[in-house]
């Protein structure tokens, strides 16, 4: 026991008897501090008080030890509860023990007290310190349990993290895996040091027609015949040792579908430590590509072909075509100088005549357009004063319109000085076109309407006639090549391709064609870009008519076709003065002309034996000939060509079939002059 | 039209067949009135040469259209 006094809370009403157990104890050796209460009132206030034991009578005047008991159990259950009483029996005191009561001690054997409140406060002490025990494992247990839950907690979190990270990581790699399958190159990966095939992809497997199963631990060696394994190794071992990516282009590689050719790109992927672990390979299949190139080219090949051919064609035809129609033309003008010939007669030569000059028409537009087709059209474009050209064209067709009472106006107030960039000959060519039919599909006595106006920089030209107009229907077969649109049925002769050439010719020009809707008669329009620039126009010498006396003197025809050189025996029969002669090969003519000295030499260019610019070359370089004029008569209309001529010595170039007129007249010109024209 | 040349199939993306049709109509107008006027005059005529002339010109030009078809 320690030396601090025992305190205890005595309930006792008679002071002697409190006195005698103070003394008792203390006799015994037990400091104690008594506090003593002798009331229900008095207990019950001291009941909170710091004790370790109380002792209690069993019978007081106002109150009972039964009810304190039951009342320090109640409130003070660890404060050990002694009885001791005088009036006590022994069956009460075991019914009080029973009801937690520590001890009793009857009063008439009070030499106990001493040892019964050392076993009360042994007891209480045992108790209380198995109580703290007991809290402590409770404390402890609780504690545990925390730990427990809180462990148990944390690793609930990390599995779900866990869980989390292995599905992230799952779909990663099945997001990887797809890419690499889905991707449509064949990928694949080759271990560095065994350059065994560790991983190939879907495409790759489909290419090389090898299941992935027979390619994984397996090298090139293994798959492919030597000669390819051995040059997919070499770049291997290339990329190895140099560490810098590899770039394969078109290498062939045996597949069951035959032999294909890739574009490979290979690259090191290096370990931690800087060296190749592994080897990627992307390989694209270039077989098709291949093909299709070698294809294009093939096309190429075929469409220059096709094009030599067809500007062959277009020389044949300018040529071969032009060679009977010169003939025609030639001939049913010949016969037109007769004056023996009734009307008749005149009249059925007309037919032929005309007949002749459609052709010449048609064959000349087929030529244009095929020379649009094929991109060989030359134009000339400058600066061009449109009014001029707009009554150029008026002015050739007024006699055709006046024959029918057709009036032609041409409204261009306020716009003469408009310039367009245009070749002036294709332009009055389409306008040609245009107007032309305006006058052609009109009724008699109607009108064609010419409007010119310059606009934001285009220049727009509207050619309107008071005809039958165009059927809506039909409007979209307007640029069709022989499109006549019924009028083939009528009396109207065309060769259906004017505004097919009209519209290539205006697009040749950067320019537009179209057709407008009006309520009577047609309307065409053409546009072309307006010009700034001022071009002097050179006045059109054609159409004015020669006073110049017939020439007289020898005129040397070198041709090897027997009909024009006929046509121009008969044509010359109308020049007494004029004598000729003629050569069927150039050599011949050459040594002709040398012989002769004529006047004048008309030269044929296509000859049976040398060319005829061949013949051209030597007549200007020898000296006994280069004064002669050399007339070029040629039916080849192709553009270019009387330039080169001309600019080799000629002095003029004359196209087949011929307009005798126009002959006649340069013969004049350059003959020495004789007898005054009829 | 000379043998080596083989303008058949291209030419004819050019000559399309209405414009040798045109072509065809012209040429036998032509030679329609030399026919007309070759039996209407003597055939002594000095103009019967120059109207034979024209009639073979016509068929030249014909059988280069026709060469043309058949290649």
């Amino acid at each position: 026991m320690s030396s601090t006094p025992v305190r205890i809370l005595h309930l006792e009403d008679d002071p002697l008897d409190a006195e005698l157990i103070a003394a008792l104890l203390e006799a015994d050796g037990l400091a104690c501090r008594f506090d003593r209460a002798t009331t229900r009132a008095e207990f019950l206030s001291a009941l909170d008080g710091d004790y370790d034991l109380i002792l209690s009578d069993y019978s007081l005047p106002t109150f009972d030890g039964v009810t304190a008991q039951q009342l320090a159990r109640e409130r003070r259950p660890d404060l050990p509860f002694v009885f001791v009483s005088g009036t006590m029996g022994e069956e009460v005191a075991i019914e009080r023990l029973n009801e937690g009561a520590t001890d009793y001690v009857l009063k008439q054997r009070l030499e106990r007290l001493p040892r019964a409140v050392r076993r009360a406060l042994q007891e209480a002490q045992t108790r209380l310190e198995r109580a703290r025990a007991e809290a402590e494992v409770r404390r402890l247990n609780t504690e545990l349990e925390a730990r427990v839950e809180e462990r148990t907690r944390q690793l609930a979190t990390a599995n779900a993290e866990l869980a989390l990270r292995e599905a992230e990581l799952e779909t990663s790699k099945a997001f990887l895996d797809s890419l690499v399958e889905n991707l449509p190159l064949m990928l694949f990966v080759k271990d560095a040091q065994t350059r065994q095939y560790v991983r190939i992809n879907r495409a790759g497997e489909t290419l090389l027609g090898i299941p992935r199963e027979q390619m994984l631990g397996r090298t090139d060696l293994d798959l492919f015949p030597p000669e390819i394994a051995e040059e997919l190794m070499r770049t291997d071992t290339e990329l190895v040792l140099g560490h810098v990516p590899v770039s394969i282009r078109d290498h062939v590689i045996a597949t069951p579908r035959g032999t294909r050719f890739l574009h490979t790109e290979k690259r090191p992927i290096m370990d931690a430590s800087g060296r190749p672990a592994f080897l990627l390979g992307i390989s694209l299949d270039i077989t098709e590509r291949r093909q299709a190139e070698e294809a294009a080219g093939q096309a190429r090949l075929e469409a220059d072909r096709a094009n030599r051919a067809k500007s062959h064609f277009l020389s044949r035809m300018s040529h071969d075509f032009r060679t009977p129609l010169n003939a025609i033309m030639g001939f049913a003008q010949l016969l037109e100088l007769d004056e023996e010939l009734n009307d008749e007669q005149l009249d059925n030569i007309s037919h032929i005549r005309k007949g002749g000059s459609h052709l010449l028409q048609l064959v000349d537009e087929v030529l244009d357009i095929s020379r649009i087709e094929t991109g060989q059209l030359s134009l000339s474009m400058e600066p061009v004063r449109v009014c001029d050209v707009l009554r150029g064209v008026v002015d050739l067709l007024r006699p055709l319109a006046e024959s029918r009472q057709i009036t032609v106006s041409v409204d261009d107030a306020g716009h003469v000085d408009c310039h367009a960039v245009a070749d002036a000959q294709r332009l009055h060519q389409v306008l040609v076109n245009l107007v032309g039919n305006a006058v052609k599909y009109n009724y008699d006595r109607g009108e064609v309407r010419l409007t010119l106006r310059c606009l934001d920089g285009k220049v727009r030209i509207r050619v309107s006639d008071t005809g039958p107009g165009i059927p809506a229907a039909k409007k979209d077969l307007l640029f069709r090549p022989f499109e006549r649109l019924g009028a083939e049925q009528g009396s109207v002769e065309g060769t259906g391709l004017g505004l097919a050439l009209a519209k290539g010719l205006m697009e040749a020009m950067n320019g537009t064609i179209g057709f407008e809707e009006v309520p009577r008669g047609a309307t065409f329009w053409i546009e072309l870009v307006e010009s700034p620039e001022m071009s002097e126009q050179p006045s059109e010498a054609a159409g004015t008519v020669s006073t110049r006396p017939h020439g007289r003197g020898t005129v040397l025809y070198i041709e090897d076709n027997r009909s024009n050189v006929r046509l121009l025996e008969r044509l010359l029969a109308h020049r007494p003065g004029v004598t000729l002669f003629t050569a069927v090969t150039g050599m011949e003519g050459f040594a002709s002309a040398v012989r002769e000295c004529p006047g004048v030499i008309l030269l044929d260019l296509h000859l049976p034996d040398v060319p005829g610019e061949e013949i051209l070359e030597r007549l200007a370089r020898d000296s006994r000939t280069r004064d002669i004029p050399v007339i070029i008569l040629s039916a080849d209309a192709t553009s270019g060509h009387a330039e080169r001529v001309l600019k080799a010595g000629a002095r003029a170039y004359l196209t087949k079939p011929l307009v005798l007129s126009s002959l006649l007249a340069m013969l004049d010109e350059h003959l020495a002059p004789g007898e005054d024209p009829d | 039209m000379p043998e080596n040349d083989q303008p058949g199939r291209e030419g004819k993306l050019v000559l399309d067949r209405s414009a040798e049709h045109t072509l065809r109509n012209h040429l036998s107008v032509i030679h329609g009135f030399c026919d007309v006027m070759q039996s209407e005059i003597d055939p002594s005529h000095s103009l019967q040469e120059d109207l034979l002339e024209i009639r073979k010109a016509a068929r030249a030009a014909l059988a280069i259209l026709n060469e043309t078809r058949r290649v």
